[in-house]
């Protein structure tokens, strides 16, 4: 039976109308605030200690701290959410606390990777000149290892927007709760558009933070970073 | 004034500077030069304290530099590091500016600072203060690094092969601009080098290094004419007399009171320079026109015919010139003696080959070093 392409679309918006105007937003709500919240937290944790981690003292200590974040994100976030469930029990703190967790891997190692990748020679110039320790971080380290550091928040931002669908497990809420209603009710179109959507908000959080970025390097950056 | 005073300096198990003892007076130039590893740039390291010295300290202005705060103890010392190490973040203006906002200086004062290092180090203000490093040359990138280590007007200098990556004609025109900034600032300078030409062009004092031990410290003049041994004698190099060019000028060589005389009548009075006791002394004649020409007195005595011998001098050179200028241009123009301008009023020199060769001669012949020298 050939269907019009009018049809077509009129039989989309009906199945499709309802979920985007009713179901969708309050979730996405939850959603977005899961993966601010999170990554809000993975970076306070992850930027300081990636810092630490290369300043003289404790820079004999980053590989073993790595390691140990690198665990975070070798579990796979299914059984890291089942791993806190008997800790934390359920809801929404438990959900974020799991995916900071799984969040903090790529923004600490991108912070290390940054900062250790400034010239030896321009932070030699900067002490050499009488620059106090912090004034060589933050006037020197940090501003030419921020666009490293900030592909890690990028990576780490997506990777969350990902995972958090499987904060719904515990009643974190979120996307997620669309997407597994849709496996147990087998609705596909709950499905896709959950998921979709979650793909639109890793887009555009992406996009963001590349933008916030331009806005606050400018065009201070070395072309061959 | 710095003074090393038996300074070393391990790694582990290597020992990169032995025990180096070396003093630079107030304003001068010392040069340290030697082999890739021989401890330049630790030594440099050492003198800002960006490594502690394992043995030793260093004095400066006679104070024990321990004493100080070791960022305060920088902050007067400005820092030309090996590759320049600009900050790419960085506009120029921002660059030459990090050791006055250190310092404290107030913004008005420091963009006039600024203004003026670009133009002190001939780089227009307009046009780069608000470049990034990246949009610079190589030699204008150094140019900046020099700026930012004058910024804040110390007293010491530390040039870490400050004009390394570029060209030889680049490099000339930054050694001359530095000699020029350094004739008028006075700064106590440690300048590290490969180059041995290089060392003998910056330097009041050149110190030769060799696997973490310094070998010899003298003047250039010194260096040239006695190296120590045959390690100092091989770094000169072969062409040690040709160094020693590099040296002197012009006016330090040439005849100040050579005897002028008219070419209409220059037989006669050839004669009477002779008569009157003269020998081995350049004459200047001059025609009518006022074009001069010149001879060696010894050379009438042998031959006879002055107009055979008289050879054209067709070249004015400044002063200050170099004799190896002089020489070179002697050499492109086939002629074998330079006039050199008098100052103000002074009649002028005249500067021979002859001359030259005998100077240089008795300089190297002085030296015992010379029986060291291939
Ligand atoms: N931090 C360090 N740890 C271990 N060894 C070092 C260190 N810094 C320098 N060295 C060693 O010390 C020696 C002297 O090094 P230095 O950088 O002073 O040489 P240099 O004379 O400046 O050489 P170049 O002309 O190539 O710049 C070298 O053999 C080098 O490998
Ligand atoms: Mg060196």
């Amino acid at each position: 039976m050939a269907i019009t392409l009018a049809q077509f679309w009129d039989n989309l918006a009906q199945t499709y109308g309802p979920i985007f105007s009713e179901r969708i937003p309050p979730l996405l709500i939850q959603h977005i605030q899961l993966v601010l919240m999170a990554t809000g937290i993975a970076i306070v944790i992850g930027v300081p200690l990636g810092i630490i981690l290369t300043r003289p003292a404790l820079r004999k200590h980053s590989q073993k701290v790595l390691n140990v974040v690198n665990i975070g994100q070798a579990v796979p976030g299914l059984a890291l959410i089942a791993i806190f469930l008997p800790i934390l029990g359920i809801g929404y703190i438990p959900a974020v606390v799991a995916l900071v967790i799984y969040g903090l891997l790529p923004i600490v190692r991108n912070t290390i990777a940054g900062l250790d990748g400034v010239d030896d020679k321009i932070k030699e110039a900067a002490r050499g000149m009488g620059m106090y320790n912090n004034q060589v971080l933050w006037q020197i380290e940090f501003p030419l290892a921020f666009p490293i550091i900030m592909a890690g928040i990028k990576t780490s931002a997506v990777i969350t927007v990902g995972t958090a669908t499987l904060a719904a497990l515990i009643g974190g809420g979120g996307l997620g709760r669309l997407i597994f209603a849709g496996i147990s009710l087998f609705r596909p179109e709950f499905i896709l558009a959950g998921s979709g959507t979650a793909a639109v908000l890793a887009i555009i959080i992406e996009k963001g933070l590349s933008l916030f970025e331009k806005v606050v390097v400018k065009e201070r950056m070395p072309l061959d970073f | 004034m710095i003074r090393l005073d038996g300074v070393g300096k391990d790694f582990g198990d290597f020992t990169a500077v032995r025990e180096l003892s070396l003093e630079i007076p107030e304003g001068k130039t010392c040069v340290m030069v030697g082999p890739s590893g021989c401890g330049k740039t630790t030594t440099m390291r050492i003198v800002n304290r960006l490594i502690e010295p394992t043995r030793g300290t260093v004095y400066i202005d006679g104070e024990d530099y321990k004493k100080k705060k070791v960022e305060i103890l920088r902050r007067d010392i400005g820092y030309v590091i090996q590759e320049v190490g600009l900050f790419p973040h960085r506009t120029i203006a921002e660059n030459i500016s990090t050791t006055p906002k250190l310092a404290g200086w107030d913004d008005k004062k420091i963009k006039k600072r600024v203004d003026e290092l670009l133009d002190l180090v001939e780089l227009d203000p307009d046009e780069n203060r608000n470049k990034f490093p990246r949009q610079l040359s190589g030699g204008q990138r150094q140019r900046v690094g020099l700026a930012r280590a004058m910024a804040a007007d110390p007293p010491v200098m530390l040039m870490d092969e400050p004009f390394a990556a570029v060209d030889p004609i680049t490099r000339e025109n930054l050694q001359n601009m530095f000699l020029r900034l350094q004739r008028k600032m006075k700064k106590t300078i440690v300048f590290v080098t490969h180059d041995i030409n290089e060392a003998i062009k910056m330097g009041d004092q050149i110190a030769i290094l060799k696997q973490g031990e310094l070998v010899q410290a003298d003047t250039p003049e010194e260096l040239l004419a006695n190296p120590k041994n045959q390690f100092v004698a091989d770094f000169i190099g072969v062409d040690r007399a040709i160094k020693i060019l590099d040296l002197f000028s012009t006016d330090e060589v040439m005849w100040t009171e050579a005897p002028v005389i008219k070419k209409q009548s220059m037989q006669d009075e050839a004669r009477k320079l002779i008569e009157s006791g003269e020998k081995g002394i350049p004459v200047i004649v001059e025609d009518e026109q006022g074009k001069k020409f010149w001879f060696d007195l010894d050379e009438l005595e042998k031959e006879g015919s002055l107009e055979d011998i008289i050879r054209p001098l067709e070249i004015t050179l400044d002063p200050t010139n170099s004799i190896k200028l002089a020489m070179a241009r002697m050499l492109e123009h086939n002629n074998d003696a330079v006039l050199i301008k008098g100052e103000e009023d002074e009649e002028p020199g005249i500067l021979t080959l002859r001359g030259i060769r005998n100077y240089v001669y008795r300089i190297c012949e002085s030296s015992p070093g010379e029986k060291v020298g291939k």
